[in-house]
């Protein structure tokens, strides 16, 4: 069954549907059961004429209100189908054991199930920007799975005891970032604790200054510098480990 | 504060999509508030913008998570349609929990239950990270406790009032408030939920 009345109500948010999307949902609203499902079950990631993902939660959420769980199952049947590729990379780039992606699908997949079939107003950002949402979820799956396993490495914070000439002398000039070290970067980060990764992806990337990322993280900027000089000896160490 | 996170995700995203040169300083500074959720997810777009798996480990990765996907749905779909839950620590008792044992698996004070209890805090503000340990502690479902939780604040089970006008609840606290008033919960358990629930920005 296919809902018979849907409106699509303006949401309270600085953007707005998609006018895609609304053509969509219009559209497959005037199908008959048949061709709407045809169009629905659509699982071509690569097919522009498939409906949008915003436009197939909406339908989600909106069978959720009629009652109807069984269609709106075989809406997210569709929707995983056509989103899974998407995903997966995600997933696999930033985790680097890959034991634990199974796991952590299980987790992201509930949560995404459970936001699609909830008709809270606090999950509809999902009809008007699906990757935005998704990327928002894999990230917090992702940032309890690096919590978690920060605590069971126990991973101390970095303190300020390190000796002086100690710790300047291992953190590179951050400008001579070249190409190659950032793919190096990149593929390594997932692999360091969570705080390394930021301080490290804000110096050698982005470029911050050491008072900069201080000031954002609250702390000193000799702990920045201790943290500097222990995630590059993490990256010497991966970087040698993957020659 | 979660629809002003998804509103400057979604145009931090736009922003990446057009190609833009992203300028994060002056991002973070421009939305200070979601300073945090910006670095995270410039990270997280820096991290995930390496080259394409090769098809074959690809689809290996698709099938194993459409795997997953159907066994979630499964689990999902077999669970039982159970009645309304109407207490938490009813619910923790029939799996064998005492409230201090439902407090300390949740690592959270007793005291902190007994507001969750009886809903006297901001539901929206409650980390969904402990709502789902909540269900796994007890044998139910995010939505079960979400439902729950957002429910109506109720009166003490054990109140005894001798009023003649209707007694009423005080109003509810944020989370943050609860967690930081709870005089039974560690600093080192304060800070965690505290942080879940500025991270989860719900």
């Amino acid at each position: 069954m296919k809902p018979q009345l849907a409106t699509l109500r303006q949401l309270n948010r600085d953007y707005s549907r998609e006018p895609k999307t609304v053509d969509h949902v219009t559209r497959l609203l005037q199908l008959e059961d048949r061709e709407f499902w045809r169009y629905v079950s659509n699982t071509d990631y690569r097919d522009e004429n498939a409906p949008s993902l915003e436009a197939m939660v909406y339908f989600v959420r909106h069978f959720v209100c009629l009652t109807d769980n069984a269609s709106a199952w075989r809406v997210i049947e569709a929707i995983v189908q056509r989103s899974t590729r998407s995903i997966t990379k995600k997933l696999y780039s930033t985790v680097p054991n890959k034991d634990n992606v199974e796991d952590l699908s299980d987790e992201l997949i509930t949560r995404l199930y459970s936001e699609w079939l909830s008709v809270d107003a606090k999950h509809e950002f999902w009809e008007i920007r699906f990757w935005v949402c998704m990327d928002k979820a894999i990230l917090d799956v992702l940032r309890r799975y690096r919590r978690v396993r920060d605590a069971e490495n126990g991973m101390p914070a970095p303190t300020e005891d390190f000796s002086e000439s100690d710790q300047w002398a291992a953190i590179p000039d951050k400008s001579a970032t070249m190409p190659f070290e950032r793919a190096a970067i990149r593929s390594a980060l997932a692999n360091l604790p969570e705080k390394e990764a930021q301080v490290i992806f804000l110096y050698r990337i982005e470029k911050w200054s050491e008072e900069k990322i201080a000031e954002l993280m609250n702390v000193t900027t000799r702990t920045i510098r201790n943290y500097l000089r222990r995630a590059e000896d993490h990256l010497r160490a991966l970087l040698i480990g993957e020659d | 504060m979660q629809n002003e996170v998804e509103n400057n995700l979604a145009k931090l995203s736009a922003a990446y999509d057009a190609g833009e040169t992203i300028d994060l300083d002056k991002w973070s500074k421009e939305f200070p508030e979601s300073a945090t959720e910006i670095i995270a997810y410039a990270q997280y777009r820096f991290e995930t913008s390496g080259p394409d798996l090769v098809e074959e480990q690809a689809t290996k990765w698709d099938r194993m998570f459409l795997s997953r996907a159907a066994a979630v749905q499964s689990r999902m779909q077999s669970a039982p349609e159970t009645a309304p839950l109407d207490s938490l620590i009813s619910a923790a008792k029939r799996v064998g929990l005492t409230p201090a044992s439902l407090a300390e698996k949740l690592k959270i004070g007793i005291l902190m239950l007994q507001r969750l209890e009886r809903r006297l805090i901001e539901p929206t503000g409650i980390p969904g990270e402990l709502k789902s340990a909540i269900a796994d502690v007890i044998d139910s479902t995010p939505a079960a406790i979400e439902r729950f939780l957002s429910a109506q604040p109720r009166l003490a089970a054990n109140a005894n009032y001798r009023s003649q006008t209707a007694p009423a609840v005080k109003a509810q606290q944020s989370f943050e408030e609860a967690i930081t008033a709870s005089e039974d919960m560690s600093p080192e358990q304060k800070a965690y939920w505290i942080e879940a629930s500025r991270k989860s920005g719900e």
